[in-house]
């Protein structure tokens, strides 16, 4: 009876220590490299997006918000990329070839990266999909977003907004 | 009577509001994240030498914003043939005969389920419909759904109710009431990134109009005049069925292993074990090969007899579905899939029951081997 | 009999710890689920049900049918 309590406490102990590393506003961006998705050239770097607006979105072809996501930040990305907006979209995909056929149906013209082996997931602790991290440009997360609605898209224009006011 | 059709009317009018709610409330916009489906089903039966079967079925469903689930279908059965009336041991041993007319029936149905998120909680209404010349059936059930555990768990409790009648195109004045209470539970648990369980348990309780009222026993004695008894079963019948589903991908052959197992019993002494489990695998690009093989066994209920004992008992009843057997049936399925969401599905299976299969032997002596084939195709769109 | 429930329970919490969100693309794989297409799961339960004295599934309020 002792054992199977130490067993369930260890189990508890250990559950709450992995969550305890919380990326929430506040929190520096992880400086993650990633290879781009299925296409040849130099790998993704956050960290040589300081200076500008970043907006890391963590996507899969099985999200269903994503149908709404990905054109939503499509749409941001092209009216504000020449103001100094970036938005990098981690693919959570276990085939490419899923990958391929979302896009196929909702293209979009931002960088997208691959994480195969989770280390950017892990890194910024998504907990539910899509997950949206809003970084400024000193490379501080101002804003986290879990799950995408109508209400996002219209918040987090006006957050970019106010973020592209400040300076680097 | 009256009570039926007020309640049902009342379901109908609350279905009919919520279904015009989020048509009117969500505009139609690009990159809108509704997902949905729609598809067209036919189904051909054919029994050795008994009855045939031609079904087709138009459904879809939808879930708009991620807060709205609908689903509809409608289906016509079309059924021609013979269907076994006659349980008679005239010839020394008690045999099926079929005596009248062969069969042509139709039977019309169809069903609508309206659903609501409300954060991790979704409540849903249904409502079945199912009218033939002899037999009609009106349903409802409530669904409450609760997601847990950041969706890794998810728990499900419904409620659902069934008025039927029964009649017969044989006897005009028969009109019987039979009336079906549902409760079920399940929960479905995510084990690993690549496997799921889930795992239910249906009670229902129903009373009304058991009776087949086409079948009959007819029994000669050596030493007394024969005995007829017209198909006569319990006027209640309580029924539990305990449903367990497994599946597991394996990424390396890029292949599902899928496992079904189903008890059943019930107050009339029936209890029923399937197991059925399949190998899903792709053959080539947009093509997956699904061979299946489903084994069923049932004992018999404790007023099932193909011969009436003495003396005469009040409850009888010599229809075969009734009876210990058991029975295998292998299917393979061909499934196509492309990029633009369209999905054609062909299934090929093979019914054999018999009275050799009932697991560990011992099936009723009477019991005629049912051999039956079917063949149904599927095509359906997702948007 | 109770070391082994409150086994059970400690094994269950952690097997449910070990899927993160974004790790459910296999999950949502078509052949995962517990049902074929609708049309299919529809003409195949009636197939079989009609011939055999068990019935019930996961669901309620299906309705009934003079299947004979």
């Amino acid at each position: 009876m002792r054992r199977a309590v130490a067993a369930l406490a260890a189990t508890i102990a250990a559950l709450a220590a992995a969550s305890t590393h919380a990326l929430e506003a506040g929190s520096p961006l992880p400086a993650i490299t990633a290879p781009r998705l299925a296409s040849p050239g130099a790998p993704v770097s956050l960290a040589s997006l300081k200076g500008q607006v970043v907006y890391v979105d963590f996507w899969a072809s099985w999200c269903v918000p994503c149908r709404l996501s990905m054109p939503t930040l499509d749409a941001m990305y092209r009216k504000y990329s020449s103001k100094g907006f970036a938005v990098v979209g981690f693919n959570k995909d276990v085939s490419n070839a899923d990958a391929e056929r979302f896009l196929q149906r909702v293209p979009v013209s931002f960088t997208l990266a691959e994480d195969e082996k989770d280390a950017a997931a892990k890194a910024f602790d998504v907990k539910a999909m899509p997950s949206g991290y809003l970084v400024d440009r000193k490379g501080v997360v101002r804003k986290v977003h879990r799950g995408f609605t109508a209400e996002t898209a219209a918040e987090l224009e006006h957050e970019v907004e106010e973020l592209l006011k400040e300076p680097a | 009577m009256a009570a039926t059709e007020r309640e049902s009317s009342a379901l109908a009018g609350l279905l009919q509001a919520a279904l015009a709610l989020p048509i009117l409330v969500v505009p139609a916009r690009a990159g809108a994240a509704t997902v949905g489906e729609v598809g067209f089903t036919l189904l051909g039966y054919k029994e050795q030498g008994l009855m045939k079967i031609t079904e087709p079925i138009i459904w879809g469903d939808a879930v708009i914003d991620e807060k709205w689930e609908l689903s509809a279908s409608g289906a016509i059965d079309i059924i021609t043939g013979a269907s076994p009336q006659l349980v008679s041991n005239a010839t020394g041993k008690p045999v099926q005969t079929i005596t009248g007319a062969s069969i042509s029936d139709r039977r019309r149905t169809y069903n609508v389920k309206v659903g609501r998120r409300f954060g991790d909680f979704t409540f849903s209404a249904s409502r079945a419909h199912s009218e033939e010349e002899d037999y009609i059936s009106h349903a409802f059930g409530l669904e409450a759904r609760w997601d847990l555990n950041q969706k890794l768990t998810t728990l499900t409790a419904g409620y659902g109710k069934s008025n039927d009648r029964v009649r017969s195109s044989d006897n005009p004045a028969l009109d019987e009431p039979r009336y079906t209470d549902e409760y079920l539970f399940g929960i479905t648990q995510v084990l690993s990134p690549v496997a799921i369980i889930q795992s239910s348990l249906r009670y229902a309780r129903g009373q009304g109009d058991y009776n087949d009222p086409y079948k009959l026993t007819l029994t000669f004695y050596p030493d007394a005049p024969p005995a007829f008894l017209p198909d006569t079963r319990p006027a209640s019948r309580d029924t539990w069925a305990w449903t367990t589903r497994y599946r597991r991908h394996f990424p390396s052959p890029d292949a599902t292993l899928q496992v079904d197992y189903r008890y059943y019993h019930d107050d009339w002494g029936i209890d029923a074990h399937t197991l059925e489990g399949a190998w899903q695998f792709p053959v080539a690009e947009h093509y997956a090969l699904r061979p299946a093989l489903r084994y069923y066994t049932q004992s018999a209920a404790d007023f099932y007899s193909p011969t009436i004992p003495r003396p005469t008992p009040a409850i009888l009843s010599s229809d075969q579905r009734l009876s210990a057997f058991g029975g295998l049936s292998p299917s393979l399925r061909l499934i196509y899939r492309n990029e633009s969401g369209l999905t054609v599905e062909g299934t090929a299976g093979y019914v054999y029951n018999a009275r050799t299969l009932h697991f560990g032997g011992g099936g009723n002596e009477a019991f005629e081997t049912l051999r039956a084939y079917y063949g149904l195709v599927s095509v359906s769109h997702a948007f | 009999m109770r070391i082994l429930l409150l086994a059970a329970a400690a094994f269950a919490l952690a097997a449910c710890a070990s899927v993160a969100p974004y790790q459910r693309g296999y999950l949502a794989r078509p052949d995962m689920a517990f049902e074929p297409s609708a049309g299919t799961a529809e003409a195949l339960g009636k197939t079989y049900s009609a011939k055999e004295a068990a019935s019930g599934g996961a669901s309620v309020g299906g309705g009934g049918c003079g299947c004979n």
